[in-house]
């Protein structure tokens, strides 16, 4: 039988996605501008949040965008283009967390973490909320990140792909290449430990549920 | 059903991943226990808050790296094509960046070029233009300011193409040596324009009429 006619067969691809591979595969230039502008933020705030610093998930988002440009003639089409995309970057950012487990505690950083930047780099609606609700919702933000950040990277990996990328259980199970059970698991426990987490930093209002403790 | 049994459903109830049934009996406990109704409100809100999150945009320079990459993943990919597509690649390298100046500059100069072309005058002289015409005949420029001395008389001149008169002849008969010294005098005097053929001046014969007028008392 014809390996194409049987790769076919077992493919998964959306016709957009047909597309863009075919593009990919024939070297336009337009399909990896696609490809780049459609995964560049969602890979980045996946890195990101598996992560806790820019500079890795930059470095981890050139990793992934160089290994699908390499392997897209070796991608058989069993998954979609974007759970095989999220299944290189949460590989990528486990060997990043494992390379920095090792060499980090020798490194010294300059200064914190640059929340300025990237305080610039968040945008602002126009007819946005009050000075009062955004920094609220910047404080906010800025903790459920760093509790984030505290749990086990096993949980937040299922727990990210679920509620951050809107990921199903069957693609959270794809991209983890683990089993449904385990990723249901695996969400409960993140739900848990974020929620023992913020339990110790905000306390619980009437309006907002929790708001940060003073 | 147990609240240890129900905290373990929460949150599957919270992603619609419970069946009908247990979810019901859930439900149930939770109007019954508010501890456990409170652990279900503060999983809600940790998912909630987590949906809130505001995506982080990436580095401006990140998107530039990327295109970087794509563009060497590209030129690699193709290189490993064909020796066609990798010509095709690289002309398409050299000449884009030229594309954009060349078209402007081709437009600007044809632009300028518009605006100069009315003030360039060009005067065409044509007052001694040569004739261009089949043939024209041969014709006196300026007659000898010496008058004729001696009868009329008919001769047949031969003009060279700088309009001299190489020779002559008299059909009607002889001269005598007066008359040839008259004739001679009076054509030497008298300059002659060559006849021309295609615009070129070449040798031709006139019949000339020299008359004798007098016009004293």
């Amino acid at each position: 039988m014809d390996i194409g006619l049987l790769l076919n067969q077992n493919s998964n691809l959306s016709a957009e996605d047909e597309s863009l591979l075919a593009g990919l595969r024939a070297g336009c230039e337009d399909s990896y501008e696609a490809l780049i502008q459609r995964y560049q933020t969602p890979v980045y705030n996946l890195a990101l949040r598996l992560l806790g610093d820019t500079g890795d998930a930059c470095d981890v988002v050139q990793e992934v965008f160089l290994k699908v440009f390499r392997g897209v003639n070796h991608f058989r089409g069993q998954s979609t283009v974007k759970t095989w995309i999220y299944r290189i970057a949460v590989n990528e950012a486990h060997n990043r967390r494992r390379w920095l487990f090792r060499h980090r505690p020798n490194s010294v950083g300059l200064e914190e973490a640059g929340t300025d930047a990237q305080m610039h780099e968040r945008p602002i609606e126009d007819a946005g909320p009050s000075p009062f609700q955004m920094a609220f919702n910047s404080e906010r933000q800025a903790l459920i990140e760093q509790a984030l950040t505290e749990i086990n990277p096993t949980f937040r990996e299922a727990l990210v792909l679920r509620e951050m990328e809107d990921c199903s259980y069957e693609e959270i199970a794809e991209i983890l290449q683990i089993s449904l059970g385990t990723v249901k698991s695996r969400i409960l426990r993140g739900r848990e430990a974020l929620r023992k987490q913020l339990a110790g930093r905000v306390e619980p209002a009437p309006s907002f549920g929790w708001a940060p403790s003073r | 059903m147990t609240c240890s049994k129900v905290r373990t459903s929460l949150s599957a109830m919270n992603d619609s991943r419970l069946c009908e049934p247990e979810r019901a009996s859930v439900v149930q406990h939770l109007t019954d226990c508010t501890d456990c109704a409170r652990h279900e409100r503060e999983i809600r809100f940790v998912s909630s808050a987590l949906r809130d999150v505001t995506p982080r945009r990436p580095p401006i320079d990140l998107t530039y790296r990327l295109r970087v990459i794509a563009s060497h993943e590209r030129a690699r990919m193709i290189a490993g094509s064909s020796w066609l597509s990798t010509i095709r690649f690289r002309l398409n390298q050299i000449l884009r960046p030229l594309a954009v100046p060349a078209t402007g500059g081709f437009f600007s100069s044809l632009l300028f070029f518009a605006m100069l072309a009315p003030n360039f005058t060009v005067h065409a002289n044509t007052t001694d233009d040569v004739p261009v015409g089949l043939y024209t005949k041969v014709s006196i420029v300026n007659p000898s300011p010496f008058a004729f001395d001696g009868q009329d008389i008919m001769v047949e001149l031969t003009i060279d193409e700088n309009g001299s008169v190489s020779d002559y002849s008299v059909p009607g008969g002889k001269l005598t040596k007066d008359e040839m010294r008259a004739v001679g005098n009076f054509l030497v005097f008298t300059s002659f324009k060559a006849a021309t053929a295609f615009g070129q001046p070449v040798t031709s014969k006139m019949l000339l009429n020299i008359s004798h007028i007098d016009v004293g008392s």
